[in-house]
């Protein structure tokens, strides 16, 4: 993943093309991992493949007009739809069609009688352009059988799946009340009925992910309330259709479909048109979705085009619930943006645990989302930043930085154990300044130039390198410091420890949260160093060449095979 | 959007052996593809004055006559050539009807205010309808699709022309390299710069250039 490009556009271009073909390969593209070592380039990185990604979607909704016309001989038109010309009642097999209850971009739904059972349903019919080919058609049933085998309180059941003189149609139970669009036009919810509404929602999602269903478009126009207001999750996996293979055809109608979805629920994987990463995690995002706008009156991305809302669902965070909503509750507010995190891992893990969540919320007792947020900020802070790729470049130089630091240290213990360099029976510091003086002094520039042969040096590097540098000022200082206080040399070495845990913590924070365990082991050393040098034992700074050299040189190990393995 | 490579070559055998049904199914499969290269490219004021479909008729035409010639010498993909061909087309046809109606023409124009919804842009919006609506997503896609053509209208010609290529014909960067007389790093180059202004003009940064 290193350009290998020189200038700044020639790296932009080449990252481009890479990540170009690995989705035409079916790969999901993480601009992240791209970019990862070149801070510089990632932003406009994500911005232009935003741009991509949308040029794609909408370069594949033209080749799909295109090869519809080219099957169907361009007879196509939906808007003259023989559906709209019902006069009802009206009487279509076995349903007496009553009324129309709505309409939308699929098809048109009515509350109908079933005449040989004497039951009132809703009957949605599937306006022809969705199901334009025969393919299509059986897809589209086993898909609705699939949903019609979902059993759960909160979810809208489906009776039958079928197609009457050659139009294709599904039924199910009739709620009497409103959709949750509807009622949130009245405002935000209480809380207590927010999560009482997600919690049913939730365990319907959840029953269903465990029949291996996705909905991948929930949003508050499929949630019915009943006359008690207990929610009914409609349109299961009937939304969209997420293909398993095929065609190219097929592949890319899927992409565009992708894409589609109400850009205000979607999840930042949806959105970004990542069909592979579609998963349960993608209903997650929209249920967090969901309670946000319960709790503020309106979704979580908003703006005032289609196109700019993809733009904040890809890119930014969502504003804090009680920015909008000063009343709204503050253990809901996290619950919902636990959902919301955009990477998939960070969320809820699946929908049960979500609505075990609102559960305890509504027994009043405490949530995992607080404590799920500090797990969340732990398991950002031990997980690899968009850095850590840097330390590829690293990993042999570190391995030998370790045995140039075992060296040194043995060598300076050594020196002080044999008390060579005495004078008047005290040890010259002169002799120690010079070793561990000159020596990093040659080394640092060794190290430097070696690295620069493998290629430029990210900012992200410089900023490691001055950490480093000056944490070889501090050690080398504890000589000057040692002489002014006209201390014994090398008593302050266990500072060493403390210098160099800083110089890992800091690291942590800047390439990956497995440093800490580093910079936990160097400041431990220091505290040993010191009761080791109360007791009079000379072995600290030999201890201290130890720890700090397996610390550079287990990850150097890591990052050097990683990097053999990538390549080769 | 280009018809798969595989059946194309097997074709061209059969062209070349002199199987006459070859070479109908050779041309039948790539027409679909003109067609809409073409129609992605019309301008409007062409658009009342040519039939795209007399162009693509036009291109096989030619392509049939130097068929030969290229079997014996094939320079580049089937797919490129014939594209190529169709460029060649649709710049004459351009170019005569700009001239020998320059007064009548461009004196039709007012019809449409320049910059606003222009007639080449509501075919191309036309075309870019999707088969597979979702329900309430169908105005905020046409609305996403709007944009986006406003968008690419306000390109330059030249950044225009290799985002239709990679994005709607889905050529790669090496055939886009090779249909403009590139070498692949420069195309993707011109392409990086192409989707850079692309960004530009949708994230609002870059407005009217006119």
């Amino acid at each position: 993943m290193v350009s290998t490009g020189n200038t700044r556009d020639e790296q932009l271009a080449e990252l481009l093309e890479q990540m170009l073909e690995a989705q035409r390969q079916g790969e999901s593209v993480d601009v992240q991992s791209y970019a990862a070592g070149n801070e510089a380039l990632v932003d406009e990185l994500r911005q232009i493949w935003a741009a991509c990604q949308l040029a794609d979607a909408i370069g594949s909704g033209a080749l799909g007009e295109l090869d519809a016309d080219a099957t169907s001989s361009g007879v196509r038109d939906t808007s003259t739809s023989p559906l709209a010309d019902f006069e009802l009642p009206h009487q279509f097999g076995d349903y007496e069609l009553l009324e129309e209850l709505g309409r939308g971009g699929m098809g048109v739904v009515f509350r109908a009688r079933q005449q040989s059972l004497d039951r009132i349903v809703a009957l949605k019919m599937i306006l022809r352009g969705n199901l334009a080919s025969q393919e299509d058609r059986l897809r589209f049933r086993s898909e609705a059988e699939a949903a019609a085998r979902l059993k759960s309180p909160h979810i809208v059941p489906i009776y039958e799946v079928d197609d009457y003189q050659g139009q294709a149609y599904f039924t199910m139970a009739h709620i009497e009340g409103e959709t949750l669009a509807q009622r949130l036009q009245k405002g935000p919810l209480p809380p207590q009925e927010a999560a009482r509404i997600l919690r049913d929602v939730a365990r319907a999602v959840g029953v269903a992910h465990a029949e291996g269903v996705l909905h991948r478009d929930l949003k508050p126009s499929n949630i019915l309330l009943d006359g008690q207001g207990r929610p009914h999750v409609s349109d299961f996996g009937l939304a969209k259709r997420v293909a398993t293979g095929g065609e190219t055809v097929d592949q890319s109608l899927t992409r565009t479909g992708a894409i589609l979805g109400t850009p205000s629920y979607m999840a930042p994987e949806q959105a970004a048109g990542n069909r592979g990463e579609l998963g349960p995690a993608t209903d997650i995002y929209s249920l967090g979705a969901l309670l946000y706008q319960m709790l503020t009156g309106r979704p979580p991305f908003q703006a005032a085009t289609a196109l700019d809302t993809i733009m904040l669902v890809l890119e930014q965070d969502p504003v804090p619930p009680r920015v909008l909503n000063p009343r709204a509750d503050h253990e809901l507010e996290l619950i919902a943006l636990r959902c919301l995190q955009k990477p998939p891992d960070l969320r809820y893990e699946n929908a049960d645990r979500l609505a075990e969540d609102l559960e305890a919320y509504l027994a009043g007792e405490p949530i995992s989302a607080r404590s799920g947020r500090i797990s969340a900020v732990m398991a950002r802070m031990f997980r690899d930043t968009h850095h850590v790729d840097v330390l590829e470049n690293w990993g042999l130089l570190w391995m030998w930085h370790a045995l140039a630091l075992l060296v040194l240290c043995l060598v300076t213990n050594l020196m002080h154990s044999t008390n060579l360099f005495q004078a008047g029976g005290v040890q010259e510091p002169i002799a120690y300044v010079g070793l561990w003086g000159g020596g990093l002094a040659v080394w640092a520039p060794i190290f430097w130039l070696l690295r620069h042969r493998a290629g430029p040096v990210t900012f992200v590097e410089r900023q490691i390198a001055h950490v480093w540098a000056g944490s070889v000022v501090a050690s080398v200082g504890l000589f000057a410091v040692e002489w002014i206080l006209a201390l014994p040399v090398l008593t302050l070495s266990p500072v060493l420890g403390l210098i160099n845990g800083v110089v890992f913590t800091v690291k942590a924070g800047i390439l990956t949260g497995e440093f800490y365990v580093q910079a936990a082991a160097l400041f431990l050393t220091a505290a040993v160093m010191a009761i080791l040098q109360v007791n009079g034992i000379d072995v600290g700074v030999s201890l201290f060449g130890i720890v700090s050299a397996a610390a550079f040189f287990f990850p150097g190990l890591k990052y050097y095979r990683r990097t053999h393995e990538s390549t080769g | 959007m280009w018809p798969k490579n595989e059946e194309t070559q097997e074709l061209l055998v059969g062209a070349e052996e002199g199987d006459p049904d070859a070479v109908n199914r050779l041309f039948e499969r790539h027409r679909a593809a003109v067609r809409r290269m073409i129609d992605l490219r019309m301008d409007r004021q062409l658009t009342r004055r040519v039939d795209a479909s007399d162009i693509v008729q036009d291109v096989l035409i030619e392509a049939n006559r130097r068929l030969a010639d290229y079997l014996k010498n094939p320079v580049m993909p089937f797919h490129l050539w014939l594209r190529q061909m169709a460029q060649d087309r649709l710049i004459d046809a351009h170019r005569r009807h700009r001239q020998a109606a320059k007064r009548s023409l461009d004196r039709e124009q007012p019809l449409v205010a320049r910059g606003g919804l222009d007639q080449s842009t509501m075919n191309l919006v036309a075309e870019l309808r999707d088969g597979e609506r979702t329900p309430a997503s169908q105005a905020a896609w046409n609305e996403l699709q709007l944009q986006f053509v406003a968008a690419i209208d306000r390109l330059e010609d030249q950044d225009r022309e290799v985002v239709l290529m990679r994005h709607f014909e889905k050529l790669s960067n090496s055939e886009v390299a090779e249909t403009l007389n590139l070498t692949p790093p420069a195309a993707s180059m011109r392409y990086l710069r192409a989707v850079r202004r692309l960004k530009a003009i949708l994230s609002g940064e870059e407005r009217s250039k006119e």
